[in-house]
């Protein structure tokens, strides 16, 4: 409730400043694929040899803007923290594991773009998802909620009309987890809308 | 004006990074007693312990420790209960020369200060008598310091009267294992190093949450699911059920890096390894009823084998636990603790009735199945005026807490107050 208070009022705020570049509302859709380094806290498990992992991440915005800087939207997407796998060195029945930590992220997001540059900041629930595989077969796949913020800064360079492209630099915090992942790659912005 | 919402883009961002809170432990000196009590004797002889333990004035360093402290001394371990900001000293004693030295490391559970204790009892003020194991130790004096930091405050204990370790079999017990992952004691809730502290933090019993495995192996685990503040580990997420015991001993460490200990592992540690005299198992997985009972059986007859006084206990907090227990092949072959209506409990046959203290202390039916043959134990008190007021009525039989240490104090201080 703290949170939704503070955004309302910073909200409420930036929407006086009032952009002099644009003037016109847009409705825009952000996709980006990255390449994401993982790092937790401590290693996920007794046998992990790292706390860094590698891994993927698709993101999706839908973000309003109106004729000021900020935009307001909502992202999601799916990323994987961590993969990896345990072999003959467990000193338990099985032979083998894999275990993963994936995520979809549901969040409220802001946006501000100049010159651009877009940075935004996002809050809101991951949708976490581990999934086991014991001896190549599928063991667990359990669920939980955890809250977490995102960060990224892209830069969009236009190409047609609406579409615009360019490199995004992105990262997940899950305080509570000890989770931080930094991902880098590339974004499509389409404007859905003008009005 | 452009960089007025940069700002508060900014500071927005802080303050929501900000409202985390932390769950670092609270670090205790660690001592090396077989170092700083070398050339000592230890002070085990005779009435030695009874001497040392007691009830004691706090003459000089009542900031710290409040009015009274209570001491209990078993020959070896040492352990100070004070009520103001429910402190706990654990430590050693031992004999040098005519005289006798206590040290330990304390901790105050609500503010988290803690430090080093050390005390001398001097030759000339009872210290002599003590290291020969002579008289009762009325009118003995400890002096000494607490630190905490780089701070010494002076401290004077004057004893005022002995204590009975265990009143009429008085339990005082802790709640999972001895203590929460909030009071950030280093150890985590239900983990075998917890079980190992509670004696220290003056408990007598514990009480344990018990759950299941997916592959049916009973584990000391408090909640039906995993979460950050209980287990941290990336890839336990869920429920707990959801997880067999192996997945568990790869990925799941509680809060502080411990495993999830099996409720065997956990019997047997306690029963090797602690001077706790009562365990309470409350059970909150149906599906493994039978293998709980079998193993608790097994632990009480393991205790026996090593001339163990200590009770363990079915404990039947639900209709559905109750149900299980009725319809298991092994009913009636280990002592219950039932948290059912009296009548249930009387009809099951349960060696203790523990009812929630908010429904008052109930002097008449306690008395009632007192008279009965039935025990009973209220939970879960935790603030200082309702456990004075449950002491002062004296119709229990054991008191289930989250701070075993303030009971403690409270309990042994109200033997020398009646």
């Amino acid at each position: 409730m703290k949170r939704l208070v503070i955004i309302a009022l910073f909200v409420s705020a930036c929407s006086l400043q009032a952009a002099v570049r644009d003037s016109i509302y847009r409705v825009e859709l952000v996709g980006s694929m990255l390449v994401q380094a993982t790092s937790y806290d401590v290693a996920p498990t007794s046998l992990s040899a790292t706390d860094r992992f590698t891994g993927s991440s698709l993101v999706g915005r839908a973000v309003w803007r109106p004729n000021h800087y900020l935009g307001v939207g909502v992202q999601t997407g799916y990323t994987t923290f961590s993969a990896e796998e345990f072999g003959e060195q467990l000193v338990v029945q099985q032979a083998n594991a894999y275990a993963s930590l994936r995520a979809i992220p549901l969040q409220l997001v802001l946006s501000m773009r100049a010159f651009g540059v877009e940075v935004g900041t996002g809050i809101g629930v991951y949708l976490l998802e581990s999934i086991w595989r014991v001896n190549g077969q599928q063991r667990v796949n359990s669920t939980a909620a955890e809250l977490g913020v995102s960060s990224w800064i892209g830069y969009d360079v236009e190409i047609l009309d609406r579409l615009c492209i360019g490199p995004e630099v992105n990262l997940h915090v899950l305080n509570g987890r000890g989770i931080m992942a930094l991902g880098a790659g590339l974004r499509v912005r389409y404007d859905l809308l003008r009005y | 004006m452009r960089i007025i919402p940069i700002i508060s883009f900014v500071v927005c961002a802080l303050i929501v990074a900000s409202c985390v809170s932390e769950l670092s432990p609270v670090d205790m000196p660690v001592i090396d007693y077989s170092a700083e009590l070398a050339g000592t004797e230890p002070l085990t002889n005779g009435t030695q312990p009874s001497i040392l333990a007691g009830v004691y004035l706090v003459d000089v360093g009542r900031g710290r420790l409040g009015d009274t402290v209570a001491i209990r001394f078993d020959g070896r371990r040492f352990g100070l209960y004070a009520g103001r900001n429910v402190t706990f000293v654990g430590g050693a004693a031992a004999a040098r020369g005519d005289s006798a030295v206590i040290i330990g490391a304390w901790r105050a559970i609500t503010n988290q200060d803690a430090g080093r204790l050390d005390l001398v009892a001097r030759a000339s003020e009872g210290g002599r008598e003590l290291a020969q194991g002579k008289g009762n130790g009325k009118g003995l004096i400890l002096r000494g310091s607490v630190r905490i930091g780089s701070r010494t405050e002076p401290v004077v204990l004057r004893k005022l009267g002995a204590i009975k370790a265990r009143l009429r079999g008085f339990q005082i017990i802790a709640h999972r294992g001895g203590g929460r992952n909030s009071e950030r004691l280093g150890r985590s809730e239900n983990s075998i190093p917890m079980m190992m502290l509670a004696s220290a933090l003056g408990a007598t019993g514990i009480e344990i949450d018990i759950h299941s495995t997916k592959d049916g192996v009973p584990i000391v685990f408090h909640d039906a699911t995993f979460t950050a503040r209980t287990v941290p580990s990336p890839y336990m997420i869920g429920n707990v059920d959801n997880y067999t015991l192996s997945q568990l001993r790869i990925a799941a460490r509680l809060v502080n890096g411990e495993q999830i200990p099996t409720l065997r592992e956990a019997l047997t540690a306690v029963i090797d390894s602690t001077d706790l005299s009562l365990i309470w198992l409350d059970n909150k997985a149906v599906g493994v009823v039978d293998s709980i009972l079998r193993i608790q059986r097994e632990m009480i007859d393991y205790g026996a084998r090593k001339g163990r006084k200590i009770r363990i206990l079915f404990g039947i907090p639900t209709d559905d636990i109750l149900r299980a227990y009725e319809r298991s092949p092994l009913k009636g072959t280990v002592p219950l603790l039932c948290e059912l209506a009296p009548e249930t409990a009387l009809r099951i046959k349960a060696e203790v009735w523990a009812p929630r203290f908010t429904l008052g202390t109930q002097a008449a039916v306690v008395r009632d199945l007192q008279r009965q043959g039935c025990d009973v134990y209220v939970w879960t008190l935790d603030d200082v005026a309702f456990i004075r007021r449950y002491l002062a009525e004296d119709t229990f039989d054991g008191i289930l807490t989250n701070y075993p240490t303030l009971l403690a104090w409270g309990f042994y201080i109200r033997q020398i107050e009646s």
